[in-house]
Formats: structure tokens, sequence, C-alpha cells
């Protein structure tokens, strides 16, 4: 190892990674393989001394199991698993079946000599599979979760997305206290389970009775109350090494301790964002560079020598990409029509969900420290990582296109319908509006519509939604709107009106296609892309800050005119809330439509 | 296989800093002190619970570089400018007069004349860390004296940068010697200052431009940017020696000028409350480990010469920097608070110390080594309450200062914003609130964390912050607490409570949620109007399709009619007032 400073060393490491993580901006990938790619061409050079880029390393793990930790507690604890539940946790015994099996292959391979498995000391046991098939098996996004993804998205396979990879996170801690509580080796199990419960039950003692006598004592400094929790969850990984169990119970316990006020904490808790996101960056760097590929002048000089060694980690790591690039898509794919959903969002679900995730990297690493991991294995997951991760954000990029393709080519066969209701208009409708969600916006126009006695037919793809249609809905579709056979089912063509309440942009696209026969009031966030839409030939479109803002201007004129004071503007605008004192800004119809909905 | 374990030393360091931090905050000590405190009490001068290792060196060392990033990136060029000149003025004869006191006390002591050379030299630095670290705490930094500090501290350490490049480079020969590495350094301080500047307005506005709407990427392209120059700093020596040239260049000097080239960028507010944080950890972690090195015996060897030079120091300290301040025509406020500032001997004497300590052959033993330690942590220590008491101080004494009153004292700039409206986030229904709000608001700021918004605030004609509203710096920059109208166009409940929270009874706050739920405990929390844009939104436009419906308009054969109140409100932007569907 050549002598460089761990300063100089870290500099490196991210004097390398800024530009990389650049060029990943640059074509829309996720910060991680960058990071990753980064550790990797560095830890080439050799200069990193692995011990204590690990010790940093691992309070990036620390900092991510605390964070999952600490907002663990306020999450809704459900009882009832829901459909998407099942289908995240089916996958994921696929997949891990699956990657067991194949590692377990290449073992037999590589010890019958089929394979070269020149240098492999040790044998690939069952052990070394299983973490194979975990790799294969989770693809959460936790590091990204917050970033990526909108809340309260009503497009169907976004929600999907980020309920199947919640699950795959919650799979993930589970399986990394497993992990690191000692379970896969042959240590008194009872034991270690022991002292991961005294932790735990330190951590809730703390949470409730010490937390807030912290609190006090920092005194409203937020530097002091930062410093103290960083301090807690270093003082619970000691007790974790000190107690031999894994550091990341304790950070799991430590997150416990803390109570979850994103208000009262908000600076503290951006602080700890701050410094995780820090030691995370480390973290997967040095995953990188704890990869060793084979050195470039032996491979030069002699191929098949000096890439023999290298032979083990590459057909793991290609069996790996193979396994989440292209088989887990069509497992959940498949696993999501079963469960009603439509093919297009199980498909382009099953495409945002395609690679190893961070927590297979983590569980790779802790039991690489652990020493349940051989390199060779260790190598393929973080090397088949970078890859799928990479090759991921381009089908996720794509997804759309590659459904056309893979629909044009006649793969996914016909749309399927696992209920026989899926379609309810009767034959001869026309001159009706078509709706299409049924959110808010869907339900309020439907019951607007019986109303008024204006026939309507309403499409929907969200199983969720089913039971509702069924029981409040005269015609409607239960299918993907944009199939030519919901077109045809919903009579289309012979409607009056079409209303996307949607904001999706491929729907969007769809129902602007047919604003030459029919009237089309189509939905966007965006007011430049509002009025393009107009100029594309949508009769109307919904902007809902645009109608929220006239609303506002008036109440706003008011209050600087001095029509209201600050108290009266507050009372009137609260009892506009309760929906029993009709506001009387509008006209007497609507407020009819108020009262229709609180009578049901 | 890796062995790891997770560095106990670094464990007890944070626990036990922890620990005394919040006690000193209790107790409305500074925390610095705290940190002092505790390394004296685990290291090997106390219960020797601890040793550096090189996992607290190198946090130790990444606090400093830190704290010197996070200060560039507070400094405008713009806003300094006209300070450069007085700075310099003041800090050469500081140096040479603190300097040559220095020596006069040590030579008067019991040391011998190469000692009391270096003596000199380490003690003419005022601590960086502890007067920058204060400043923060205090929201001081950009105030007129806080840069004047701040600039001395500066010229200061290129001082140190010379220094230590002579000291290491051995005994100097000859004056021609010492001459020759001070041109080096100023050559090389002045490159890459210009190559700081150069990418400051040429290379990191598009990069950081294309970049800055990704927080994560952002901050840590930022961090990245950061150890380039670290790096480029830390290893120049290593770079120019092949030819033939010995360089020395600090840590922090890159640092600053890291931070200096990113200051100048619309996106820097956004990165000093994410680079903070990690500030605060590191710098905890430098002052715990200032005091770790010492064995007991070597740094008490001369207390009593010790605490003498302290107090002697910082009389001389005081008097000449007020002297200096007042002769460059700063009122006298600024003059005192500037001058009680830097009154402390800095950690980089400490460096100064350790290099002549460990030159070949040694200038000065461990028993010499350990008294400007501790005459370093004595001043720095009693410098703390200075300067966090320092306008109870000002106060105080005022009365007897006021012979040294200027009669057209050097005006700083305040910016500061009182009365006004803070807008969060730049959507249409803020664009909307804005139109009406400015017939009645002369100061209007708004704040958003993407890069066109920003851009489209400033051709709009309003003040604009960069950043997320979620951290407290950007909400001070704001004046939040100070708002006569804040409105928020973010619907997220945490950012609206927070809001909620940080201004006054008489600030009339309007805010905007998701669902009624989050509405209602608006309201509770004291929101005078909640937008309730998907609900708004719904209501008028079942309108619209009613009248399209009951009307009986016949849509087909379709005469291009539109309902264009939006291609309509975009030809006239900046419409006000009653437009109405």
């Amino acid at each position: 190892m050549t002598d460089v400073t761990l300063l100089t060393a870290m500099a490196i490491l991210f004097v390398v990674a800024g530009p990389l993580l650049l060029i990943a901006k640059g074509l829309q990938l996720s910060v991680i393989p960058s990071l990753i790619l980064a550790g990797l061409f560095v830890g080439q050079l050799d200069i990193i001394d692995e011990e204590l880029m690990l010790e940093l390393a691992r309070l990036g793990i620390a900092f991510l199991v605390f964070t999952f930790s600490v907002q663990i507690q306020t999450k809704h604890v459900r009882t009832v698993i829901s459909d998407t539940e099942v289908v995240a946790i089916v996958q994921a015994l696929v997949l891990g079946v699956l990657g067991v099996a194949f590692a377990f292959v290449v073992g037999i391979a590589l010890e019958s000599g089929i394979l070269p498995g020149g240098g492999l000391v040790d044998p690939v046991t069952i052990e070394q599979a299983l973490f194979v098939g975990i790799a294969a098996a989770l693809s959460s996004m936790i590091v990204g979760t917050a970033l990526f993804t909108e809340p309260q998205s009503d497009i169907v396979h976004d929600y999907l997305s980020s309920e199947i990879n919640s699950v795959n996170d919650f799979l993930a801690v589970v399986l990394l206290l497993i992990v690191s509580a000692g379970v896969f080796a042959l240590d008194p199990i009872a034991t270690q389970l022991g002292y991961g419960v005294i932790l735990l039950g330190t951590a809730i003692v703390i949470n409730r009775y010490l937390f807030g006598i912290m609190d006090r004592l920092a005194g409203g400094s937020d530097e002091a109350m930062l410093v103290s929790i960083v301090a807690l969850l270093i003082a619970f990984l000691a007790a974790a090494e000190f107690l031999e169990t894994s550091i990341v119970v304790g950070a799991f316990a430590a997150g416990l301790a803390i109570r979850d006020d994103p208000v009262e904490y908000s600076e503290v808790f951006n602080g700890l964002e701050s410094i995780q996101e820090f030691f995370v960056a480390i973290f997967f760097a040095t995953v990188g560079a704890l990869v060793t590929l084979p050195p470039l002048s032996a491979v030069v000089s002699d191929p098949s020598t000096g890439l023999a060694p290298f032979v083990p980690v590459v057909t793991i790591a290609l069996g790996l990409v193979i396994l989440t690039v292209v088989i887990k898509p069509i497992v959940i794919g498949v696993l999501l029509v079963y469960n009603g959903y439509d093919r297009r969002s199980a498909t382009i679900t099953g495409l945002n969900l395609d690679h190893v995730g961070e927590f297979g990297v983590i569980v790779a690493i802790e039991a690489l420290v652990l020493g349940f991991l051989i390199d060779p294995v260790f190598e393929a997951i973080i090397l088949a990582a970078a890859v799928s991760m990479i090759l991921s954000n381009l089908t996720h990029t794509y997804d759309k296109e590659i459904y056309e393709v893979m629909v044009d080519r006649g793969w996914l066969g016909q749309p399927r319908h696992d209920v026989d209701d899926w379609n309810s208009v009767p034959e001869d409708i026309s001159d009706h509006v078509v709706i299409v969600g049924y959110g808010r916006q869907g339900r309020r126009l439907v019951e607007f519509c019986e109303e008024i006695d204006q026939p309507y037919v309403v499409i929907e793809n969200n199983p969720r939604a089913l039971p509702d249609l069924r029981a409040e809905c005269d015609a409607y579709v239960f299918a993907d709107a944009i199939e030519p056979e919901t077109t045809d089912a919903s009579n289309l063509e012979s409607a009056r009106l079409v209303v996307s309440t949607a904001e999706s942009k491929s729907l969007t696209e769809y129902f602007l296609s047919f604003s030459d026969t029919v009237d089309v009031i189509v939905r966007t966030r965006e007011l430049p892309m509002a009025a393009e839409l107009i100029e594309r030939g949508a009769t109307y479109v919904i902007v809902p800050d645009l109608l929220a803002a006239d609303q506002l201007a008036d109440s706003l004129g008011a209050l600087l005119n001095g029509e209201y004071d600050p108290d009266e503007l507050r009372a009137e605008s609260m009892s506009e809330l309760n929906p029993e004192r009709v506001p009387p800004r509008f006209s007497t119809a609507e407020s009819t439509s108020h009262t229709g909905e609180i009578d049901r | 296989m890796v062995e790891v374990g997770l560095a106990s030393d670094v464990a007890i360091i944070l626990v036990a800093a922890a620990l005394v931090g919040v006690l000193a905050v209790r107790l409305g000590q500074p925390t610095i002190i705290g940190y002092i405190l505790t390394g004296v009490v685990i290291g090997p001068v106390g219960l020797g619970l601890v040793e550096p290792s090189i996992i607290t060196d190198t946090m130790a060392e990444l606090g400093l570089a830190f704290l010197l990033f996070l200060l560039g990136i507070k400094i405008r060029i713009g806003e300094i400018r006209h300070l450069i000149a007085p700075i310099v003025k003041i800090s050469i004869p500081q140096m040479v007069a603190v300097g040559a006191v220095g020596f006069g006390f040590a030579v008067l002591l019991p040391f011998s004349f190469e000692e009391a050379v270096i003596i000199g030299l380490a003690v003419v630095y005022s601590s960086t860390a502890v007067v920058i670290k204060m400043l923060n705490d205090k929201g001081e930094a950009t105030s007129l004296h806080g840069k004047i500090d701040v600039g001395v501290l500066l010229a200061q350490d290129i001082v140190v940068v010379i220094i230590l490049a002579v000291l290491a480079a051995g005994r100097p020969e000859s004056v021609a010697d010492v001459a020759v590495t001070l041109g080096i350094v100023m050559v090389l301080v002045s490159i890459t200052t210009v190559a700081a500047i150069a990418a400051s307005r040429y290379v990191l506005p598009s990069l950081f431009r294309r970049i800055a709407d990704d927080t994560r990427l952002l901050f840590l392209v930022a961090i990245s940017w950061l150890f380039l120059f670290v790096l480029v700093s830390d290893q120049i020596n290593v770079l120019l020696s092949p030819i033939g040239i010995d360089a020395y260049l600090s840590i922090e000097m890159g640092a600053f000028l890291a931070g200096l080239a990113i200051a100048q960028l619309p996106y820097s507010k956004d990165l000093q409350g994410r680079v903070n944080p990690l500030t605060d950890l590191f710098v905890m972690v430098f002052f715990v480990s200032v005091a770790l090195d010492f064995e007991a015996s070597d740094l008490l060897a001369y207390w009593q010469e010790a605490v003498v030079v302290a107090v002697g120091l910082m009389i001389v300290k005081f008097i000449v920097f007020f002297t200096l301040l007042n002769w460059q025509r700063f009122d006298l406020e600024t003059t005192f608070l500037g001058s009680i500032g830097m009154i402390q001997v800095s950690e980089f004497g400490i460096v100064v110390a350790v290099a002549a300590v460990e030159s070949e052959p040694p200038f000065i033993g461990q028993a010499e080594l350990g008294f400007i330690t501790l005459v370093a942590l004595m001043t720095m220590s009693v410098s703390v309450y200075f300067i966090q008491y320092n306008r109870q101080l000002f106060e105080r004494v005022e009365p007897y200062l006021s012979r040294w009153e200027q009669s057209d004292p050097v005006q700083p700039a305040d910016t500061e914003y009182r009365n006004h409206v803070v807008v969060i986030g730049y959507d249409e229904i803020a664009r909307r609130a804005l139109r009406i709000l400015e017939d009645q608001y002369d100061q209007i700021v708004v704040i958003d964390r993407n890069v066109e918004h920003v851009e489209a605030v400033e051709n709009a004609g309003y003040d604009v912050l960069f950043g997320d509203v979620q951290y407290e710096k950007i909400r001070k920059d704001a004046g939040v607490k100070y708002a006569d109208f804040v409105f928020s166009s973010s619907d997220q409940r945490e950012i609206n409570e927070i809001l909620l929270r940080e201004t006054t009874e008489e600030t009339t706050v309007f805010v905007e949620a998701r669902t009624a739920e989050e509405a209602e405990q608006l309201y509770d929390a004291g929101a005078e109007y909640v937008i309730l844009a998907p609900q708004l939104g719904v209501v008028q436009f079942i309108v619209l399709p009613r009248v399209v419906l009951r009307e009986q308009i016949d849509l087909r054969p379709r005469g291009r009619r539109r309902h264009g109140a939006v291609a309509k409100r975009e030809a006239v932007p900046r419409h006000h007032g009653s437009s109405r569907w």
C-alpha cells in the first residue's frame, strides 16, 4: 500500500467522485453507481487503507439504519397486509430462491472444474449462496426514496414501486438484523438475540424518559442537540460492539431512542441528514474500493491466466445482473397482473425495480465484515449492484418505450381481465362523458353527472378502487385507459367529453389524440404546459394551482384592502373547511352538490 | 476478510464532548470551552482515557478544513472588496508588533534567544477556529467587525503557511532562503486564488446550475470541489518537487478558497445550511484533540510563565488591534468588537511550535511546546468569554473610550429585512399573490429551491434566496421572524408548521395544505389562511363542465372555442387583480 494519509485518501475519493457524479447527472443516473465506480477506480490505485476507510464507511451504514429506525416509529403500523405487500414478499422469495439456486450451481461448477476457479480458496457454500439470494431479492432504494418519489402520487405504477420498495426496505432491515445478530454463525444465538433485546429495551427507555431530559439540557441549542444525538448513536454502536453484536443492531436501537419530531427538531434532523449523506457517500465509495479488479498489466500480457481468478466473480455478477434486470421485472409483472393490475402498470413497476438494492449491498458488506462472506462473492454482489443500478436507470427512463416494444412484438399477449365485470358499459351508450380516474376529482364528477342525468363512463385501472366502482358507478371500465380495447369498451369515439383527472403525461398525450372527434379536458400542474396543451387541441386544461390562485386572490385582496382583518379571515376560512357551513362564494347549485355528498 | 472495530477513542471523544458540551450550554458557557475541557479531562493530562488516533486526527483536520470552507462560502467578494486595503494595513503591523512583544516576553523569562524567536512567531496569530466558530454561533460572521477579523485571520494564515514552509525547510541558511520560500508561497497562494475566482466566474456557474435542483448532488459535488482544493494544497509539495520546487500550502487556505469560489454563486446559502452540521461535528473533534497530544508534565512545565505571558499577550493584542482599527477609521463599536475578538493565541501557534520541535535539529523542546500550547489554551478559553459577551462589555466601557470615537467612520452596509413579505416557493399561486402583495409592500423576498424558478423571480424583479426553507439559515437570511406577511406555497405540513412556529402573532401567515385535515391542523397552529389547492381546484372546475353540459352548448363541430383564460393570462403576465374566469 502506498503511504498516504487518510485525509488524502478521502480527498482523492471525493475528487474522483465529483466528475463521475456530474456525468451521472448528465445521463440522469442515480448518484450511487457513480460513488461505487469512484471507489472502484481509486481502489485500484492501492492507496486506501481499507480498515480505516471501512471504519468511516460503517458510520455510513450506521447512519442509514439509524435514520430508517427513527422514521419507523411514526410509520403507521398496519395489521392487514395489502396486495402489493404480498407481491413484494413473494417476489423477494422467488428471486431469493433463484439467486440461491444459481449461486449454488456456480459453486458446484467451480468445484467440479467446469468453470475455471483459479485462486478461489473457499468453496461457494450454501451460506454464500444465501447472500447472493438476498442481493437478488432486495431492490430497496432507501437513500433515494425521499428524493425521487412524489408523495401521494395517484399514478398506479408510482405507488406500486414505492410500496414494494418500502416492503423491501423493511425486509432488508430485518435480514440485516438477523445477519448481524450472528444467526448465520454458530454462536449462541439466544445470547445474541438477548443482547439485541437489551439494546432495544434501553433505547425505548431513553426515548420515553431520557430524551426529554436531554432536550431540556440542550436548552434549545441545535448544535448541542445534534452533537448529543450523534453521541447517542455512537454510544449505542460502541455498546453493540462491546456486546459483540453488530453495529447495525446498535444503530437500529439508537434510532428508536430518538423522538421523531421533524418540526420540533427540524434543524437537528437537517444536520443529521448532512452528516449521513457525507458518510453514506464514503460508504458507497469504500464498497467500490473493496473490489479488486485483476491487474491490467497481467490481463494484457496473458489474458487467460490474468483473468482466471476473476471468472467466478464475473459469472456470479453476470448471473445476478440477469436475475435482477431480466427475471425480476418478469416476476413482479406476472405477480401484479395476477393481482388484478393492468399489464402496463405491472410492466412499468417491474422495470422500475430491476436492480440490486442499496440495502442488498449493506447486507453484503456486513456479512463480509462479520466473516460470513468470501471476497469473490462479495465482489460479485458489488459489481452486480453497480451494473444493475445503471441498467435500472436506463429501463426506468425508457420504461414506456420498452413497454410499447413489448406490446408491439406481442410478448405480453392480450390484456388479461381477472374479473368478469371489468366493463359495465351499456352497448349503445353515446353522448356520454368519459371520466378517467376515480380519485377525488373523478368522484365529484360522477356525482355531478348523476345529478344532472348525464350518462358517463369511468375508466380506472387501480384494483383498490374496484369495490367502489362496482358500488357507486353505473358504467365503468376497469382497465388501462391507453389500451385500444378500453377505448372501444367506453365507446370513446361517440362520447361528448373526455375528462382526464390523472396528471400523467402519457394519458394526456393519448386522449389529446382524440381531440378531433371528442372534446378533451386534461390536467396539468404547470402553466406553460397548459398553454401548450390548449394549443394542441385540449378544450380546457385543469390547472389546480391556477384555480386555487383565483380564490386566493379574493381573500388576499380583501385582507390587504382592509375588508377583513386577519382574525375575521381566519374565522371565515376555517368555517369554509367545515362542509356543513357552505361557503357563500359559490352558486347554489354548487352547494347542493356539497350537501349531496354529505348525505351519502 | 477485513477486521474492523469502531474506534473506541472516537466514541469516547464524541460521547464525552457531547456530555460536557450540553453541560456547557446548560451553564451558559460557550461550547468550545466544553470541548477543550473535555480534551484536557479525557486526554493524557487528565484521566488518560484516549490518545489521538488516525481517525481523530483526520476528523480534526477535516474540522478546520470545513470551518474555513464554510467561512469561504459566506463571503461575497463584492461585499468585502472595500475592506481589503484596511485589512492589509492592519494585519502586517499587528503581526510585527505582537511578534515583537511575544519575543520580548520570552526573552525576559527563562527562554533562550532561539526559543524566544519561535515563541514570538507562534503567538502572532489569533485563532481562526475560535473566532470564526464564535462569530458563526453569534451570527456575527458577516458583520463589519466579523469581516475585518476574518480578513486579518486569513492574512495571518498566509504567514503561518510561510513560517511552516521555512521551518520545514530546516534552519534557514540566509535571508535569501527565507525570501525564496516566501516568494514561492505568495505565488502559489496567488495562483490558487486566481484559479478559484476564475472558476467561480467561468466554470462553476453553469456547472452548479445544472445540479442545483438535486440537493444531495449539489452537496456531494461541493464537497468534491472542497477536497480538490484540499488535495492540491496538501500535495502541492509532491506535485512540484519533480521540477525542484519545495512548496507548501495550507489545507485551510485551500478550503477557504474552495468555499470562496462557491460563495459567488446563488446556491451558496443552501450549501451553508448543509455544510454547517458536518463542520460542527468535526470542529468538535478538533477542539477536543487540541489537548490530547500532551503529557501533563510537558504541558505544565512552565505554567507560571504561561499565565503571565497569556495575560500580557491578551492585553497587548487588544491594544494593538484597537489602535490599528481606530487608525483605519472604523467606528468605535466595530473597533472594540473587532479587537476584543482577536486577543487569543491560535491553534496555528501550536502547529508552528510542533514544526519547530520536529525540525532537524529542533528549535525548541517538548517543555517549550507545552508552554506555547498552554498559553494558546488559556487565551482561547478566556477570549471565548470576551467574544460571548462582547456587546455587553462594550456597553460598559463605551463611556471611557469616547475619545476614540470617529467623526466620520467607515459605514457598514445594512441589508436586513424588516416588516417585509416572505414568499416560499414560486408557483402559480405564489405568482398571483406576489402581484397583489407588491402593491402594498416594498420589500419582498422569495425563497425557492429550483434554479429556473429563482431565475424567473429575479427576472420579475423580486429579491430571491436559493435554498430550502427547512434550513434555519435560510429563514434567518430571509428574516422570517421579522416579516409582516409570510406566504407559503409549500404544501409540506412540517415546513408550514415550522414557519408558523417561527413567526409572531403580528405576522399574517398564508400557507398551503394538501388535505382538509392538514388544513385544520394548520389553522390550529395559527395560520390566518390555508390554501387548499386540490379541493379548490375541483370545486371550481366542476362549475365549468356544468356550464358546458347544462347550457347545452353544442361543442361539435368545434369552432376553436377555448375557455382561454390560460392562454390569455400567459399573454398578460403581470395583469393585476381582478381577472376572473
